[in-house]
């Protein structure tokens, strides 16, 4: 319970808000206390007065009925504002900590998961756990109490009433529960057509190339009716739980008002009752059936929502990185630009399931040496440079910057070491200095506009509506080409002395790529460079050349020496040059 | 009926027509909302005499029989009631399955090119949540005419014929709560759209800091989004309550303002009860009716509110909603041998005006296999779309004498078969995949595809289910299965785009020989980097980069064309070194 982000979530937010607390209890108190006044009145008014045909006292319990249900109302609307407030803390307070808990967790996560599921945990999992504690814990703790008071509001009429109720209780959770559990799998067996009916658009869409080459248009839209047939018996069934329940329970209702009216008649006076205890009765009964109709309601709401605290939680027991060692900073590892080595210390890597991407790596990069990897798609180039960065830890071996371990290095002071040039160009929500500096407020606008103007992208950027400060809303505002150099800026803004290249430049055009090379150029002087093969491989000159072939250095050394010892090599330069798919 | 039920309407783009077309059920719920709700007064009235009866100390068999008539009439009304409850979901029920259907026919029918401006997630969103709330809209409305209005109306009447002095009186705050209620509308509506503009913002954040996490991290900024986080959150946090305690909390406010005439209904009523004007069960049955009344009125605003919200939904699937289309089917196919021919074809795509390819030219007839290659972005794959005829193209593609532009879609569609990159397999069996829908014997063409040892592994044979995308089968499979749709129908002209990638050399061998053996009438194009197989070709078509292109059979390419030959070689270099083991 202790590690339970949902239960430390709810109970800081009650620590936190005592005063809010009290005014819940005190609300729900005097909304149920209230709620069983007026029947109380009710009675009052036809015994004292009705009954006996006198009006002394009567405007008085007409205009005390009144006020109560005015405290009544007032009750209820600080219940339901105080909830509101509660709820949305509680959710507040999860996703922060979903939010932390992101920074920490294990970059293999993200490799195992989509993002639109991630998402779909802050989002809908979150949302259903605060609706589970407001509507449901709280709203059932309401209820209980509810019934508690009705019953015992009953009982001090009549002791025979009181039990009789007490028995029909049980009659009407069952009849409520059996509906609802029916309706609930009516509801289950729809949910699964509904996704097949909605899965079909996607299907349709994604396919369309081939429908329409196939000209399967009527095919497609025959499936599409069939899942809707099958889709519309399900609902039907659905409604009709929906549609016969709501009378049912007003049938029952009637039954037990008729029933108690000839137990309190004048013949039988079984429960010995007068009129207006009988009035107040039938009101309180009437009373009685919605709590117990919320009842299963929040019973089922709560088992539902049970399925997404799991996943919440599940999220949060995620394994994480380790710690950081905070107290590095950038010129600590760093005293000298000039002066850096990079080390692979027989780096091994597996994932959990326990494939191996890599093993037995073993290097030693110089400084500004310009080093490209090579090998063919899978063979872990990518897991390769995640390392480098210390997102990913090796299972085995170590990787260092003049001795210190990368993955020891904290995020922060990153930047300032590697700059990582992707080749995804992922634009984040923001301005167009943003795209540049991601947020990170150390960064001047100084640096920010020279980062630009290295690229060259300052005419084009100043063109925009707001200058740097235009805001990205669609990936329609820069090229291709464009976003590749953006990303350019962003890895150097902070101008660290290492560059990651990875596999950039696909489907530019020419010119645009003749740009990126000569900026590549003027960014790999006086830098150590690391490049994943890509077209400019034999463009931008590398010292190095390392060859992987299952997870593993088949052979590495200068691109002249490979030239000569490796036909394979020679033929992938070749083919890459004339621009040919490897 | 049942496939009679889900037909499209003419007209679908009026909303009018929807309760025009379901005439039965529409008529089933005016006959039983009104009957429900003009019978609901009655249920008040007999719980009054039943306590009347207590009253005048009626004897046990009169108060057992008004019991007993009150339960039956409380059982009756509540019929009606069910049958109203369930012919109107009905009615919404058949409503959204012809409105998706009919934007579903509206979405395939239009072109690939016009299909590239929409944005899927988008179309998603109008076939599937705007359907619902439109319908969930239109079916309130139809509910709450009875339910709101009829019954309002019976209770008001019922309420005037008792005493019409105190009705007015006490029943003077029940359009108080209502004008008040209505008048807040706007401001709810504004605070819930800011909360649900803020919601989706929070859902964009999340998103953006879930895939970018890598990116971000390695910058070093997480903790920088963290504090923007927690900042929206704040915003969101306090839209949130704003908007949940205007929208639900309201509720007991107005139901009191609503409330507010019972004074007034206990003080004169019990007057003249006193009086003896009155019963006590007539007392009851009016302070029952006017409570009934008083919590109709206070919900009554927010009911047309959700109406009035769907009407947003309505207007954004209006377009989607237009006549139901089908092809022509009438087919006039050449059946003799087949006559390829493309004279200076040049293509680019609808959305960008770059040429991708130029002057084109080549000829082909019945069992010749043409193979066409080139390097990254000279535009081997655009060609063979161009060449299924799906986009406007320029020059000419004419098959046995008639231009491709003047088939039809369908007539094109029983002439060539395309296998684009990807398998695009739907979640079907197998059968199905290769068939669509066509009943035909596929064992031969499993044969065909190298695929009947795969088939032997698999206990359902033909009738494997391939899962979402083709999930359940490995990559090869997947290639096969669709490879095998292309060429289930033997049609004249067969593009297969790289149809070999997911499958080993000596599978691609045999395939090509299954194709040379037994695809005789047709003329087969294939698109591939590979040129291992090329040297079995009759005719090959090389594109380079400035958009020039050498054509020749493998041995005279191998002479003339110095880019094929070289890469001839090259992969062999590569392909001995790297398929070796």
């Amino acid at each position: 319970m202790q590690n339970s982000l949902v239960f430390r979530s709810v109970t800081k937010v009650i620590k936190r808000n005592m005063g809010i607390n009290v005014l819940l209890i005190f609300s729900i108190g005097g909304l149920v206390m209230a709620s069983l006044i007026p029947p109380q009145i009710l009675k009052l008014i036809i015994d004292n007065n009705l009954m006996t045909s006198n009006n002394i006292g009567l405007l008085r319990l007409a205009i005390a009925y009144m006020a109560v249900l005015l405290l009544v109302g007032a009750f209820d609307f600080i219940k339901e504002a105080v909830l509101a407030v509660l709820g949305q803390k509680i959710t507040k307070e999860i996703r922060m900590g979903m939010m932390e808990k992101l920074e920490k967790i294990n970059a293999r996560f993200f490799t195992a998961n989509g993002s639109g599921a991630v998402v779909s945990r802050f989002i809908n999992d979150v949302d259903a756990v605060s609706s589970m504690f407001t509507n449901g814990v709280v709203g059932m703790i309401i209820d209980c109490f509810k019934i508690i008071g009705i019953i015992i509001s009953i009982y001090m009429f009549s002791a025979g009433l009181g039990i009789i109720i007490l028995l029909i209780l049980p009659a009407i959770y069952f009849i409520t529960r059996t509906f609802q559990t029916r309706m609930l799998k009516a509801q289950i067996n729809n949910r699964v057509l509904v996704s097949k009916v909605n899965n079909h658009i996607a299907e349709s869409l994604k396919n369309i190339q081939m429908i329409k080459s196939f000209s399967k248009e009527s095919y497609m839209e025959e499936i599409y009716t069939g899942y809707l047939l099958k889709n519309y018996k399900t609902i039907e069934k659905v409604n009709f739980y929906d549609a016969v329940f709501p009378p049912i329970i007003q049938i029952t209702r009637a039954v037990v008002i008729g029933a108690i009216v000839i137990l309190s008649s004048e013949q039988l006076n079984y429960i010995g009752i007068s009129l207006g205890m009988v009035a107040a009765s039938i009101e309180l009964i009437s009373n009685l059936f919605s709590p117990v109709e919320n009842l299963g309601m929040e019973l089922q709401n709560i088992q539902q929502a049970i399925s997404g605290i799991r996943r919440v939680e599940d999220f949060y027991v995620e394994p994480e990185d380790d710690r950081k060692n905070n107290e590095l900073q950038a010129h600590d590892i760093i005293p000298a630009r000039e002066d850096i080595r990079l080390e692979f210390n027989d780096v091994a890597f597996k994932y959990l399931e326990g494939s191996v991407v890599l093993d037995k790596i073993n290097l030693v990069i110089k400084p500004q040496e310009k080093v490209t990897v090579i090998g063919q798609t899978g063979v872990g180039k990518t897991t390769l440079f995640k390392l480098i960065m210390g997102l990913l830890k090796p299972s085995k071996g170590s990787i260092t910057i003049n001795g210190f371990n990368v993955y020891d290095i904290p995020t922060r002071e990153k930047r300032k070491i590697i700059g990582y040039v992707d080749q995804s160009i992922p634009m984040i929500k923001g301005t167009v200095a943003e795209q540049i500096s991601h947020k990170d407020d150390n960064i001047t606008r100084e640096e920010i506009e020279y980062a630009l103007a290295y690229v060259g992208l300052t005419e084009y950027v100043a063109s925009l509506e707001n200058g740097i400060d235009t805001t990205i809303n669609s990936g329609a505002l820069f090229s291709q080409g464009q976003k590749q150099l953006l990303a350019i800026a962003r890895a150097i803004v902070a101008d660290p002395p290492i560059l990651l290249l990875d596999e950039i430049t696909a489907n530019l055009d020419s010119i645009t790529e003749e740009k990126i090379v000569a900026i590549l150029q003027k960014a790999s002087q006086a830098r150590t460079i690391l490049s994943i093969s890509h077209r400019l491989s034999s463009i931008i000159t590398s010292d190095t050349v390392v060859i992987l072939e299952n997870g593993t250095i088949k052979k590495s050394g200068s691109p002249a020496m490979l030239m000569k010892s490796d036909d394979w090599y020679r033929s992938y330069i070749a083919l890459e040059k004339l621009t040919w798919s490897n | 009926m049942a496939r009679l039920m889900i037909e499209p309407i003419k007209q679908p783009d009026r909303i009018i027509n929807y309760w025009k077309r379901e005439k039965f059920v529409v008529f089933c719920i005016i006959i039983f909302g009104l009957s429900f709700n003009i019978s609901m007064i009655l249920s008040p009235i007999y719980q009054g005499k039943l306590i009347d009866s207590l009253v005048g100390g009626e004897s046990l068999y009169t108060v057992v029989k008004i019991a007993l008539i009150f339960i039956g009439l409380v059982g009756a009304i509540q019929l009606l009631r069910y049958l109203k409850r369930f012919y109107i979901r009905r009615f919404a029920n058949r409503t959204s399955a012809v409105m998706r259907l009919i934007i579903y026919n509206n979405i395939m029918q239009k072109s690939l090119a016009d299909l590239e401006n929409e944005d899927t997630g988008n179309l998603m969103t109008r076939a599937i949540s705007d359907v619902d709330l439109c319908v969930e809209g239109m079916r309130k409305f139809t509910t709450e005419i009875f339910d709101t209005g009829v019954i309002m109306t019976a209770y008001l009447a019922a309420m005037l014929v008792y005493d019409a002095r105190i009705t007015i009186y006490s029943g003077i705050f029940i359009p108080v709560a209502m004008v008040l209620a209505e008048s807040l509308k706007t401001i709810i509506y504004k605070y819930s759209i800011d909360f649900r503009a803020k919601s989706s913002e929070i859902a964009g954040m999340a998103l953006d800091a879930v895939e970018n996490v890598m990116l971000y991290r390695a910058n070093g900024v997480e903790v920088i989004n963290r504090k923007n986080f927690n900042i929206e959150l704040e915003d969101l946090q306090n839209k949130a309550i704003r908007a949940n305690i205007l929208d639900n909390s309201m509720q007991p406010i107005y139901n009191v303002i609503a409330m507010l005439g019972v004074t007034t209904v206990i003080y004169m009523g019990g007057t003249k009860v006193i009086n003896t004007e009155w019963t006590v069960g007539v007392f009851v049955t009016y302070i029952t009716m006017f409570a009934a009344l008083a919590t109709k009125a206070s919900k009554a605003a927010k009911l047309f509110n959700s109406v009035q919200k769907s009407q947003v939904s309505w207007k954004r699937i209006k377009p989607y909603l237009t006549e139901h289309t089908s092809q022509a089917t009438s087919v006039n196919i050449n059946k003799c041998t087949t006559r390829l021919t493309v004279k200076n074809l040049s293509f680019s795509y609808p959305a960008s005006s770059e040429t991708i390819i130029e002057n084109i030219t080549l000829a082909g007839t019945s069992g010749e296999i043409i193979g066409i290659t080139g390097s990254i972005a000279s535009g081997k794959s655009t060609l063979g779309l161009a060449l299924l005829g799906l986009y406007p193209y320029l020059g000419s593609i004419s098959i046995d004498g008639r231009e491709l532009k003047d088939y039809s879609e369908h007539e094109r569609s029983r002439i060539i078969s395309y296998l684009g990159h990807k398998p695009q397999l739907l979640s079907d069996s197998i059968y199905n995949n290769v068939t669509l829908g066509n009943e035909k014997d596929i064992t031969s063409v499993l044969e065909d595809v190298c695929f009947q040892s795969d088939l032997a592994q698999m206990p359902d044979g033909e009738n494997t289910l391939v899962g979402n995308n083709g999930i359940r089968l490995s990559g090869g499979q997947q290639a096969r299965i669709a490879l095998a749709r292309t060429l289930v129908n033997k049609n004249k002209i067969i593009i297969l785009d790289d149809p070999f990638s997911a499958v080993d050399m000596q599978t691609e061998a045999n395939i090509i020989a299954n194709l040379k053996k037994n695809y005789q009438e047709s003329i087969i194009i294939i698109i591939s980097h590979r040129l291992s197989i090329f040297n079995q070709f009759d005719q090959i078509v090389v594109l380079h980069n400035n958009k020039s292109a050498d054509y020749g059979t493998h041995n005279q390419l191998m002479e003339n064309s110095p880019l094929y030959a070289t890469i001839y070689n090259l992969q062999y270099i590569e392909g001995d070194y790297s398929f070796a083991k």
